[in-house]
């Protein structure tokens, strides 16, 4: 089996991956590093600070390291989707920001004590997720129009 | 696990051949050495091809210029700082009430206060509109990777979000919040205009 020595990228026509896209990813995972930190230490300040009932803040730290897994597998997914021009690990990732931004609204409106802080970065993951779903679904129509060889 | 990504039906003309993936796209895998030459192909894509055992990357990702060669972290210490900047902003608007209690005499009038409520609120829009500007600059791509700009963008909203995160504990008063305004968001939102001219203007490149 051989195969040419040339042939490294996708020709001009078919190089259909989004780059604010994966600007996007890569923005989000570093904020989502950001995020989950503050959010530990957020909240060590509020069950030390608050009267919490102690099922809350169980509850509220165990969705914290859910919503790390779930925003983990999503970004991956996106960018391997992306780049690879694959329209499966993209759909993954469109599935995956329903959740994502349900987690986030959640730790935006429902959760026992939201402090100032947390409503402006919820508010800005509310962001991320509502764009890159939007570019998302456009990168796959774009996928879609690819030619199958 | 090369094999799992051939197909078997591809022609074997040197010019023509084309590889079919096992999803359909143009997945061209690597090869080891053969019997008669050994051809190295990459993947498509490098990302992917750096996970791999098998695979050496064969240029830096998608995200980096050629210029620049490696992987840096001013861009995301660019991006975390400013968005810390526009956190304490935005924490500031809704929080102003004790600092323009600061800024008055102890007996005051609704109308001092709605006053310099007004000039407050003034500010902290001229610092949001800067932010836009600056966010602007850098998420199409017309700073971000120039090194200069990142290191004056970090600096500055490095201290500017000490500075109000002071501003805000310590309730300062209100004119001290011109001066942080003049060095950390007005510098480097300057300095971000003179680039847009630059690359849009002057043709010259963003980096």
């Amino acid at each position: 089996t051989q195969f040419p020595r040339g042939l490294k990228m996708a020709p001009r026509g078919k190089r259909l991956s989004s780059t604010p896209l994966e600007i996007l990813f890569f923005l989000n995972a570093w904020y989502n590093a950001t995020y989950f930190l503050l959010e530990l230490f957020i909240f060590l300040y509020k069950g030390v600070l608050l009267p919490y009932p102690t099922a809350n803040l169980v509850l509220d730290v165990v969705m914290l390291l859910l919503y790390l897994g779930i925003e983990v597998i999503r970004l991956f997914f996106g960018t391997k989707g992306n780049l690879c021009q694959r329209k499966m690990p993209l759909s993954i990732s469109v599935a995956l920001t329903f959740p994502s931004a349900m987690m986030a609204s959640y730790y935006l409106l429902l959760q026992t004590y939201v402090l100032r802080l947390e409503a402006i970065m919820n508010g800005i993951l509310l962001f991320f997720c509502g764009s890159e779903l939007l570019l998302e679904v456009l990168t796959l129509a774009a996928f879609s129009s690819m030619d199958r060889i | 696990m090369e094999n799992v990504l051939l197909s078997r039906g591809f022609p074997r003309t040197r010019q023509h051949a084309r590889v079919r993936g096992y999803q359909g796209n143009w997945a061209v895998p690597e090869l080891a050495e053969r019997r008669s030459s050994s051809r190295f192909v990459r993947l498509l894509v490098d990302l992917r091809e750096s996970q791999s055992l098998n695979f050496q990357p064969q240029r830096p990702p998608l995200l980096f210029p050629r210029a620049m060669g490696r992987v840096s972290g001013l861009v995301p210490s660019r991006f975390l700082t400013l968005l810390a900047h526009l956190v304490v902003v935005i924490t500031l608007f809704w929080s102003r009430d004790s600092n323009i209690q600061a800024c008055l005499p102890l007996r005051f009038t609704p109308e001092e206060y709605d006053k310099q409520d007004i000039q407050l609120v003034a500010a902290l829009s001229v610092t949001l509109g800067l932010f836009a500007v600056e966010l602007a600059g850098f998420l199409s791509g017309v700073s971000m990777f120039n090194s200069t700009q990142s290191l004056i963008s970090i600096g500055a909203h490095c201290s500017a979000s000490v500075a109000l995160s002071f501003f805000i504990f310590e309730r300062w008063e209100c004119t001290t919040y011109w001066y942080i305004f003049v060095f950390c968001s007005a510098l480097p939102a300057v300095t971000e205009m003179t680039l847009f001219v630059t690359v849009f203007g002057l043709k010259k490149k963003p980096f």
